[in-house]
């Protein structure tokens, strides 16, 4: 067979190319797991807080470190099957750093500032995170971090009771459509 | 100067082949739809080229059902590794050599 070197560079863009589309989608299914877990973290932390409020700055305090534990727990265990390449987590760890981020805050300013601010901060930290995401994993989580930005701002017109409802659903809803987008796109073993 | 892959080298297997390779050892299965929608494909096109690799035991493609549902997984043999990587480093020599 004859290749000229134009036809050669062509095909190796485009093996380059499909390598990197498989590595990203590796890489999807992998954070999948992490973004549905965190959803179903926050919904427990809703939750946890609706029925013991006295406690609630040390729930989303246990919840954030739980949470944190699992995603160092899953990384460790996928970059030890996937032989993963370590830089690929940092946009997981980008996330993690906003929750823990929002959770001090709340945690230091939640005795002062004004209850229905405190609980639209959070949330909206977590969808600017889901916005800063969408630069790399899609459009689809920057169109879900504006969708539950707007969600926020209209759960801030609910009275106090509905308001925690609103945002609990909000937040851990969006985690987990997004990890479910995630699995779809990925290659899921 | 060692010869290209005439099979491996239609753009569509070459793809198959990046695709196949780029998955990490111990998880180097694929679903035939998650490999379509990788490489932009259609079920016959896919279907047609995997044909022709399997026959050249470049992949392996197996049928199995999972929650009874029938299931197609793909996984490149390591004869089809090793084809893969020459061909490729058969490429590099051709821009190489052209550079010199």
């Amino acid at each position: 067979m004859t290749i000229d070197s134009r036809e050669a560079l062509v095909s190796l863009q485009d093996i380059a190319d499909v390598e990197r589309r498989t590595r990203e989608a590796i890489f999807y299914s992998g954070s999948s797991t992490i973004f549905i877990m965190w959803g179903l973290l926050v919904a427990c932390g809703y939750g946890a807080a609706e029925w013991y409020p006295g406690s609630a700055r040390t729930t989303w305090l246990v919840i954030s470190l739980m949470g944190c534990a699992l995603t160092a727990v899953i990384i460790a265990l996928r970059m030890r099957a996937r032989d993963c390449e370590a830089r690929d987590w940092r946009i997981i760890w980008a996330m993690v750093a906003l929750v823990v981020y929002g959770a001090g805050w709340s945690w230091v300013l939640g005795p002062v500032v004004p209850r229905h601010l405190i609980y639209a901060f959070q949330p909206s930290l977590m969808m600017l995170g889901m916005i800063l995401a969408g630069l790399w994993l899609g459009r689809f989580f920057v169109i879900l971090g504006v969708v539950g930005t707007a969600l926020i701002l209209v759960g801030n017109l609910q009275t106090e009771a509905w308001l925690r409802l609103w945002m609990a659903a909000v937040q851990s809803g969006t985690l987990i459509v997004g990890g479910i987008w995630l699995r779809q796109i990925g290659v899921a073993r | 100067m060692s010869g290209g892959n005439d099979i491996i080298h239609q753009a569509m297997r070459l793809r198959i082949m990046g695709a196949l390779n780029a998955l990490p050892p111990r998880a180097a299965s694929i679903e035939f739809t998650r490999l379509k929608t990788l490489l932009d494909a259609t079920d016959g096109n896919l279907g047609a080229h995997l044909e022709t690799l399997e026959k050249a035991g470049y992949v392996v493609v197996e049928k199995r059902f999972e929650d009874r549902k029938p299931q197609t997984r793909v996984r490149m043999s390591p004869a089809g590794r090793r084809a893969f990587a020459e061909h490729v480093a058969y490429l590099r020599e051709i821009i190489d050599s052209a550079r010199m």
